[in-house]
């Protein structure tokens, strides 16, 4: 393992304690809603925020380093590229502080703009470079020299929507080359699932989940991220095949495999809805509920219905608009057995 | 459309004319014909190089020392930070006469930190006179930027592995380098026009320590029409000064 890292804050009423490992070569991403302890995290790792706790990288302890000494690069959500500095300087700077000459640390630097699809940019100002170009800059600048550990804070978040995919493209790429831990801070489930090989999902600075992306979309441990993966989560207890949902309500499962507490999820595309209770249906979860909102997503569109268990059901736009579905609706909402997935939770 | 209250267009120009008409006053009585000449004479020329010199070097030794200044003030916390801040604007507003009996009682030659080498009534003198009275305006100016400069790009930059010497010289210093520059032209132009303390503490002898505008107040007893030449070559001076603001203060980002 060439991060391990036990991190523990306290400021004013936050407090963050959370544990950390990734692999040479392993992009770990921290999902967490905001307010969570992401960037506090991010920062207290690089040396920039007290902490107290070990940090090790690549098998050196780095907890008592200043940041200069930590031999981590940052990439922070704005840029920072240095304003009086050309493009190339930019990516220089790093090398000029481990003692490169400046000729050498420009030549050092050169290579990384062919990489990054920066070409013909070298000597830009950051003011004269596009949002997604200075991003770009900034990765190079922070991967030249080739520090232990790469910390990425939202990188993509501040860049306008248009150009995130294109920079999230150049960014795996990056990522893959780079060959050390990586870790990505973000709120954005996409970004985190296309450049990630596991996710760590924060919330009120205590970690809540861990896993690979299939496991955490497939099994999302809190509503936070069964909402961020799109899916609906009841927690309760399971017996005899059928959930006691603790907010009131019950979800009929396939088998009864277990007793006791469990979380039980399923697919919003696997709900129905019916304006009338449908009659001689073999559904065996069907309640009535009222609408709360509908969001059109191209061709799907999201309907949440409260008043049983909180569902949400995805169905086509078109369907929307042929049943006039809007707020305050009443609607019945039916969830075949065999869609629900149920698994032990402590 | 808002009612104007025109009425205060009337004081505005009383002091605007009151501002300009000395100058006009200078500008119709300079002997213009014979200026080459007057500026020419020895005595002139040589009061006009050592203003020069002394402002100039006054200005290095506030760079020297009012930058690091300016950034303990801006960046350090520690108790009576405000009271050290207070002080070190003290000269803006202290008279300079005042300025000037102070050196003599702590840096001349029965002063209380009398030093082997000789201050009062020397070259040197005028130096540190003018040093006194113009480094705050650099203190000022420098430490008011790097105040609302903010840290992000120094954490940046100890992230990429600069010290925090390599981090103040490389990053710090020329995002705030505009700023620099203009407080540094700010005291240059203040050292040149330095009178009181330069006279109070460094005398006023030809050749030595008598500056411009030392040369300038004398040259009126005697010699009105050189001391408008001395004058007009003060006001020339300004005027750059002015110039060099307009050019530096209004573009903030870029240095180097």
């Amino acid at each position: 393992m060439s991060l391990s890292a036990s991190v523990a804050l306290r400021r004013g009423a936050f407090s963050l304690d959370v544990g950390l490992a990734a692999a040479d070569g392993e992009v770990v991403a921290v999902l967490g809603p905001n307010g969570a302890g992401k960037s506090t995290l991010l920062r207290a790792l690089a040396g920039l925020q007290p902490m107290t706790g070990e940090v090790l990288v690549a098998g050196r302890d780095v907890t008592g380093l200043s940041p200069q000494r930590r031999r981590i690069g940052v990439v922070f959500q704005d840029h920072r590229l240095f304003p009086h500095l050309s493009a190339l300087e930019n990516v220089a700077f790093g090398l000029r502080c481990d003692g490169s000459r400046p000729a050498a640390a420009r030549a050092a630097a050169a290579p990384w703009f062919p990489r990054l699809g920066l070409d013909g940019l070298e000597s830009r100002r950051p003011g004269q470079l596009s949002g997604g170009q200075a991003q770009r800059v900034a990765v190079a600048r922070a991967l030249a020299v080739a520090p232990d550990l790469l910390l990425l804070d939202e990188p993509l978040s501040a860049l306008d929507v248009e150009v995130r995919g294109e920079v999230r493209q150049v960014l795996r790429a990056a990522l893959t080359a780079f060959g050390g831990p990586a870790l990505l801070v973000t709120h954005d489930p996409l970004e985190a699932l296309t450049l990630a090989d596991r996710l760590v999902v924060l919330e009120a600075g205590r970690v809540v989940q861990a896993g690979t992306p299939a496991e955490v979309t497939r099994r999302p441990a809190t509503a936070y991220v069964a909402r961020l993966v799109g899916r609906n989560l009841w927690r309760g207890t399971l017996h005899d095949g059928v959930l006691a949902v603790d907010s009131g309500g019950e979800i009929r499962c396939s088998t009864g495999a277990f007793e006791g507490p469990a979380l039980v999820s399923a697919r919003p595309s696997s709900v129905a809805l019916f304006l009338e209770r449908p009659a001689g249906s073999s559904l065996r979860n069907l309640w009535p509920g009222t609408v709360t909102g509908v969001e059109v997503l191209g061709e799907h569109a999201r309907v949440s219905i409260d008043g049983g268990p909180p569902v949400v059901a995805e169905i086509t736009a078109a369907a929307v608009a042929d049943l006039r579905l809007g707020a305050g609706d009443r609607v019945w909402a039916g969830l075949k057995a065999s869609e629900v997935e149920a698994w032990p939770h402590s | 459309m808002t009612r104007r209250p025109f009425w205060l267009l009337a004081p505005a120009t009383v002091a605007l004319l009151f501002l300009l008409l000395p100058l006009f006053g200078l500008l119709e009585r300079a002997p213009w014909r014979g200026l080459p000449h007057l500026l020419g004479d020895p005595a002139v020329r040589t009061a006009l190089r050592l203003s020069l010199e002394c402002a100039a070097a006054a200005t290095g030794l506030s760079l020297l020392f009012g930058v690091p200044l300016a950034w303990v003030l801006a960046r350090l916390s520690f108790p009576g930070r405000k009271v050290v801040r207070a002080l070190v604007l003290l000269p803006l507003v202290l008279p300079p006469v005042v300025g000037g009996v102070a050196l003599l009682y702590a840096f001349g030659r029965h002063g209380l930190f009398a030093f082997d080498i000789p201050l009062a009534f020397t070259t040197k003198g005028v130096i540190v006179a003018e040093t006194f009275v113009a480094m705050p305006f650099l203190v000022i100016t420098v430490e008011g930027a790097l105040a609302s400069s903010d840290l992000r790009y120094e954490e940046a930059a100890a992230t990429l592995g600069a010290s925090a010497w390599t981090t103040f010289r490389r990053v710090t210093v020329p995002l705030v380098g505009p700023s620099v520059a203009a407080g540094a032209v700010l005291t240059f132009a203040r050292a040149l026009g330095e009178f009181g303390a330069t006279i109070t503490f460094a005398g006023n002898l030809p050749g030595t320590t008598q500056t411009l505008p030392l040369a300038t107040y004398i040259a009126l007893e005697t010699d009105p029409e050189s001391a408008i030449a001395l004058a007009l070559v003060l006001l020339a001076a300004s005027l750059l000064v002015l110039l060099a603001l307009r050019e530096r203060w209004l573009r903030p980002g870029i240095a180097s």
